[in-house]
Parts: C-alpha cells; sequence; structure tokens
C-alpha cells in the first residue's frame, strides 16, 4: 500500500512542476504551441458485473430466448466484443483478474474464496488513490468473502445475500440507486454493481436434478428453445472435461431431451431478471444526470454450458462456460451501436484499459492491454492471443485468431480446434497429423506467455507450465 | 458437517417439499373469518434455498420479511395497500422498502398512486443516508409519472397494470376456476416494467404436511423478468404461500422474531469480520 502512496507523491509533485513550468511560460510562449491536446477523461466509472452470464444472451446481440431492454439498450450505446473470454472460468479467480488485469495464478486466485495477493493492487485501490474516485461497491466480491464489507479500496455500500442473486440483487441495485440518485455531481465515483444473476441456474439444477416425466408448465413446451447444434460431442476429450460432464446434474438425473431443453429455458430467465436490476441502474444514472459523463463496462465473471457438449454450469475451457459479454460504453467518446467480432479480449484488459481512459499509468505487469486505440479505431493488425487459466492452476485454454488450443497437465489429450470453421468445437484436431505444426506453434506460444508469469507462491504445478 | 455431506432437494419447492427437506415444520391453518377484501394483515417470512435439503451448511436461510395491510374504504374507489419489506443481506446490511399504494378496485388492484421509500441500515444500526430514496408516484393514460427530488419523470407503460405487491392481494379475490387465466404487465417494486405476465389457475393439489394432508389452490405465473411464481391458498383464499424457484414466501406469524435471530446473526458475521 505504501508503494501506491509514494507513487502517488511521485506523480502530484510531477503535476505541481508541471503547473508551475505551465504558469511561468504563458507569456513566454503562445498557447497554441504550449497546449497540449486536450484529453477528455471520464468523471465517472460504472462496472457492472454479472456472473455466470454467457455471451450469447443478450436480446440485441441476437439470443431469441430473452428480452433484455436494458443490455440492449447498453450495447446500442457503446462497442460490444464478440470474442471475449473469462480468464478463468470460475468465480473468484476470475474476479481477480478483472480487478488485478493480472492472471489468476499471477493474484494467487487459483481457486474460489481465495484473496488477492497483497502487493497486486485492485481497481478500487488504484483508482481512489491514482486518480481521486469514490470508489463505492455492491454485491458479489468473492475475494475471498463470497459478500464482504471489508474490500481493500472500496467503500461497501451493501453487500447481497450470498447464492440469492434473485432476492439479494434487489437490494443491491436499489443501493446503486440510492447512491446516484443522491451522489454530488463534485466528486468522481467508480461504481462497482456486482449482481449475482444468473448464477442463481446453480440453485435451479439443484431443484431440478430429478428427471421429471411432464414439464411443469405445460403451456412452455412448444416455447423451450431447441438443443444447441453442439450438443454431441467429440468424445476425445481430456479426462478433467468427461469427469465435469459425468458428475454434474442431467447425468445423475439421466436428463431426456425435454429436460434439457427446460434448463436452457430456465437458465434465460435470470438473465431476464438480471437485466432488471441492471436497468434500475441505468435508469438512475440518466434520471440524475451521470450518464454523459459515465463511462460504463458491462462483463461477467464466467459463462454457463447451456447444454452445448452436454454441459451445465462453468469450469470448461468450451466457448459457453469460457465465453463472456463484454460492452463498453462511453456517450459522445466511444463508438455506438459497434459489434467487434475479431479482436481477443479478456478480463485482464479491463484495469488497463480504465487507466488508459482516466489517463493514469496502470499498475505495473499489466497481462492484458488498453483497448481504447482499438475503440477509437486506430490500432493495426498486431498478432493476437489469449489464455484462459483452469481451476486449480490443472489447465489452460490459449486463442489464437483462428484456433483454440487445450491442454490439462499429466493429461495426454490435448484439444485443438479450428474456430474460424468449426465455431461450435465439435472436431479435436489435436490427433490429426495434418495439424501438427500448428499444434506445435500453439505449445510453444503457451510456454513462451507462461513464462512472463510472475506467479504466486501458493499456486501449485507452476513448474509443469514453464516447462511444459 | 462437511458441505460434501449435503444433499440436493432434486425437485421443485412446493409446500409438500419444504416439509420433506425439513424446512417447514408446520403450515399456517386457514382462518374460516378471513375476508379477501376486507381489512387485514398478512406477515411473510422470505426464505431463500440454495438448492440442498436442511443440512448445518445448506446456506439456506430467511432473507427477509414481507408485511402487507389492506384497508378498504368504501367510500373511495380504491383501497390501499401498506408494504413494508425488510431485506437482510450477507453480515447484516438491512434495506427496508415502505410502500403505501392505493389501488384500484378491479381484479388486479391496479396501482393508481403510491409512496415509496428505501433505506439502508448498516450491520452497526446506523442509518446510510446516502442511498435512501423517497417518491411518489402515479399512473395516468398509460403513462407512470414518478416525483422525486424536486424532478418528475415519465415513463410509458402498457396496461393493465399491477405490481408485485399488489398481485399477492389480487389473487385472493380471483375465483378457482380450472384452466382460467389472467393477463397483464407488472411493474415490479413499482420501479421495474416487466410485460406479458399470464396467472394461471391449477386446480386444488394436496399438500402434506407432517401427518397432515392440506388441500391447497395453486395458481402459477409466467412472464418476462420473473422466474415462475406459484401460489398456493386455501380454501378461504388466503395467499399461504408463494414460491419461485429458490425464493419462498411463507405466512408467518413469528417472522419478526425469525427476522431479529437473522439480523443478530448476520451482524455478529460482521463484527467477527470486523476483529480480523
Amino acid at each position: 500500500m505504501n508503494a501506491f502512496k509514494n507513487k502517488m507523491k511521485r506523480r502530484d509533485f510531477i503535476k505541481v512542476i508541471g503547473a508551475a513550468f505551465a504558469v511561468l511560460s504563458n507569456g513566454i510562449f503562445s498557447k497554441n504551441v504550449f497546449a497540449a491536446p486536450k484529453k477528455e477523461r471520464p468523471k465517472n466509472i460504472l462496472l457492472i458485473i454479472t456472473d455466470q452470464q454467457h455471451i450469447d444472451t443478450i436480446q440485441a446481440g441476437g439470443c431469441p430466448h430473452v428480452k433484455t431492454p436494458a443490455l440492449d439498450r447498453l450495447k446500442k450505446r457503446g462497442v460490444s466484443f464478440m470474442q471475449s473470454y473469462s480468464t478463468n472460468p470460475v468465480c473468484s479467480p476470475a474476479r481477480s483478474s478483472i480487478f488485478t488485469g493480472r492472471t489468476s495464478s499471477e493474484t494467487g486466485v487459483y481457486v474460489n474464496g481465495l484473496p488477492i495477493r497483497s502487493d497486486i493492487p485492485n481497481l478500487g485501490q488504484w483508482f481512489s488513490e491514482q486518480a481521486g474516485y469514490e470508489t463505492v461497491y455492491a454485491g458479489k466480491w468473492h475475494l475471498p468473502g463470497t459478500y464482504s464489507q471489508f474490500i481493500p479500496g472500496f467503500k461497501v455500500i451493501n453487500t447481497g445475500i450470498s447464492g440469492m442473486g434473485y432476492f439479494g440483487d434487489i437490494s443491491v441495485s436499489r443501493a446503486c440507486e440510492g447512491y446516484l440518485r443522491n451522489h454530488s455531481k463534485s466528486m468522481p465515483f467508480f461504481m462497482v454493481a456486482s449482481f449475482m444473476q444468473p448464477h442463481d441456474i446453480c440453485e435451479w439444477l439443484r431443484l431440478n436434478t430429478e428427471n421429471p416425466d411432464i414439464l411443469r408448465y405445460e403451456n412452455l413446451k412448444d416455447k423451450l428453445p431447441e438443443l444447441p447444434n453442439n450438443f454431441h460431442y467429440d468424445a476425445n476429450e481430456p479426462e478433467y472435461v468427461k469427469k465435469r460432464r459425468r458428475r454434474v446434474d442431467p447425468a445423475i438425473g439421466k436428463w431426456d431431451e425435454q429436460q434439457w431443453r427446460y434448463y436452457r429455458w430456465s437458465y434465460y430467465r435470470p438473465i431476464e431478471f438480471v437485466d432488471a436490476e441492471i436497468g434500475r441502474v441505468l435508469q438512475a444514472l440518466e434520471d440524475f444526470g451521470h450518464a454523459k459523463d459515465t463511462l460504463i463496462v458491462f462483463t461477467s465473471d464466467h459463462g454457463e454450458g447451456m447444454a452445448h457438449h452436454q454441459m451445465v454450469r462453468k469450469n470448461t475451457p468450451y466457448d459457453e462456460s469460457a465465453r463472456v459479454p463484454f460492452i463498453i460504453s462511453w456517450l459522445g467518446q466511444i463508438p455506438e451501436n459497434k459489434t467487434d467480432t475479431t479482436h481477443l479480449v479478456s478480463g485482464l484488459d479491463i484495469m488497463p484499459t480504465l487507466c488508459d481512459y482516466a489517463s493514469i499509468n496502470p499498475p505495473k505487469n499489466m497481462r492484458g492491454k488498453s483497448l481504447k486505440l482499438m475503440l477509437e479505431g486506430k490500432t493495426g493488425n498486431e498478432s493476437q492471443l489469449l489464455v484462459t487459466e483452469l481451476i486449480s492452476n490443472t489447465g489452460r485454454m490459449l486463442r489464437t485468431e483462428r484456433y483454440k488450443y487445450v491442454t490439462f497437465k499429466d493429461d495426454p489429450v490435448e484439444q485443438l480446434f479450428d474456430m474460424q470453421n468449426d465455431p461450435g468445437e465439435t472436431k479435436n484436431l489435436a490427433a490429426n497429423s495434418k495439424f501438427s505444426p500448428i499444434l506445435h506453434e500453439h505449445r510453444k506460444l503457451l510456454r513462451d506467455w507462461e513464462r512472463q508469469l510472475d506467479v504466486a507462491l501458493n499456486v501449485p504445478d507452476t513448474d509443469h507450465w514453464r516447462k511444459a | 458437517m462437511p458441505k460434501s455431506d449435503r444433499i440436493r432437494v432434486g425437485s421443485p419447492l412446493t409446500p409438500s417439499k419444504l416439509n420433506e427437506i425439513g424446512e417447514l415444520d408446520e403450515f399456517p391453518i386457514s382462518q374460516k373469518s378471513y375476508v379477501p377484501d376486507g381489512d387485514w394483515t398478512l406477515i411473510y417470512r422470505i426464505w431463500g434455498c440454495h438448492g440442498y435439503k436442511k443440512h448445518p451448511n445448506s446456506q439456506n436461510r430467511d432473507m427477509g420479511i414481507l408485511r402487507i395491510r389492506r384497508k378498504t374504504d368504501n367510500a373511495s374507489d380504491s383501497f390501499t395497500l401498506e408494504i413494508d419489506q425488510d431485506t437482510i443481506n450477507d453480515t447484516g446490511i438491512l434495506n427496508q422498502v415502505h410502500a403505501r399504494i392505493y389501488c384500484a378496485k378491479d381484479h388486479l388492484a391496479s396501482p393508481k398512486e403510491w409512496q415509496i421509500t428505501s433505506r439502508f441500515i448498516d450491520s452497526e444500526k446506523n442509518l446510510m443516508p446516502k442511498l435512501s430514496t423517497e417518491e411518489r408516484g402515479e399512473i395516468k393514460n398509460n403513462t407512470m409519472i414518478i416525483k422525486t427530488k424536486g424532478r418528475e419523470f415519465k415513463r410509458e407503460l402498457s396496461t393493465p397494470l399491477t405490481s408485485d405487491w399488489s398481485l399477492f392481494e389480487a389473487l385472493q379475490r380471483i375465483k378457482f376456476n380450472d384452466g382460467s387465466s389472467v393477463q397483464f404487465n407488472l411493474l415490479e417494486g413499482l420501479c421495474l416494467f416487466k410485460p406479458n405476465q399470464k396467472l394461471t389457475y391449477r386446480g386444488k393439489e394436496a399438500v402434506k404436511i407432517n401427518e397432515n394432508v392440506l388441500m391447497l389452490h395453486r395458481f402459477d405465473q409466467l412472464g418476462e423478468g420473473i422466474l415462475p411464481y406459484e401460489y398456493w391458498l386455501d380454501d378461504q383464499h388466503r395467499l399461504l404461500a408463494a414460491i419461485s424457484m429458490n425464493k419462498v414466501y411463507i405466512v408467518d406469524d413469528q417472522a419478526d422474531e425469525v427476522m431479529d435471530e437473522q439480523i443478530e446473526k448476520q451482524r455478529q458475521r460482521y463484527l467477527r469480520r470486523k476483529k480480523k
């Protein structure tokens, strides 16, 4: 913590010297010569996080099974990244990356319920100390406590109710609404609204494990979403993935097609619910004059199986579990209603992007990148690469522009998918000799990526990934 | 007991299931004098299920309380609902919502005018004034007009309309006719507009509580922005329970005591963490 304070003092010193020089030089240089281009910076920042929301759950994004007026509106007011991945598709590890810009192996949060390594600052610490924002937090934290009033760098305005987003999220959004209605415009704020939904699908699964003979609401029969195209999968999978499928509710309850489809229908309901709660926050932002001054980021910690590959819940490298929404909006500053289908982005990019917009340096060793230039349409064709870690540091998923490579510790079965021709990940190409060069290339990319990391001491199997 | 010992409930919650999993020991007995369109007060304990049967680590817990008071006014074309809903957040932050709703004397108890306040009490029992809200609302010609902090906001809505709290009153006046249904739009919490709701009467079902079998009437509600609701009423048309996936409202005259215990439990959690 002292290091941040010292850094701030140095920055303040530089600012004071700079200002003094500007005053002194006012009479010598003309303003046009000396003036730097005006840097717009958002007065306020709002980070909205949901829990377990797959990317394909927004009506305006093309999902026909939900009504999401609030997210539709947000999407139309900003840029949506479609190749957006969780850094580790399980709650705490993914959140540790969103809040620090570091991988979960670096933050030390390799499973749920661990704290972020103490020498890595989170968004609240950084933005309150480096940029003077009033940093407030409402909702789920999970680093380590699911709901905590003691979050470093943040003033907690409400917690929520653990595992009960369907009720607790209401008072989370009410707290945010209250804050926005009463907040003095003179003080910039950085608000995190962290909702639990649609995570309650986990409760739904435990309450619907058994396969009933009849649909509980018979009038839904014609309204259930179809099974996804990749319901059937390539069985050449790592053992970890197979094990996850064997242990979850559909396997226990021996689900038939109707129960699978009812589960899909049921997953979209908490999406609609949380959309309304997000809508309450966005409405307060608009009604009380903060909308034009606020940069908004919306994302989720991880996705949901949704019957793709016959999976439920998260924690697998498949896209349904790993891909998450990522929308960024700032009226008048970020293009509106734009969809980016090419760039690979992740939770690692949030810290550097927000720092860039706030005109402050990011903390050291950022593993993501600022998306600001990309959002301004100023990027070239730099090579793209993204890594998703897996729980307990047991596996890795590496995405390049065209391929997805998956490997697990102590498992000879690797996966390689051509995401251009097989976006549903139904044909594992790893065992096909024609793709050996690509496989080798991806192994090397992963190894090189691993070697740059400053992995936390508590994380197991670190050497495996460096040497792999 | 370790978490690994927890047993999934396995099938949807119903009053019988709540009893079977050890989370509901007794169910309130019907009051013969109950008049749905008279003056009454119903107190609901709001309970959340994590999906496991009763277990020290189930994480099932009481989440709040809802008190609805109905006051008739024979001289007026409306009646009043007084609402108090408390939400007990983890580590003891309390959200208290109070509303007074003037409802039309129609089949949906459509809200005509209302006042609503929300306030938060922190874990050390102090008001968090910067989170308080207070507003007045009314509906005129499919427009909701909200007045708060000297400002006025208008939002277009579609009717027929009711609020979730008004619905608790309205469905007690609906006749028990097999298969009959009512369609409406919802103004949840007098704020969030959730259209295309359908309430359907599903008939009478046997509910087993310990060794007793009660015959209760069930309505289902499906619609946008909500998870399906199931409402359970006795022959007197009294709403005994509303169950929506893992969220359960149960009529409980002892709910205040249960809530006080829960608040204290959560505040103790807060104090333990504060000490650390």
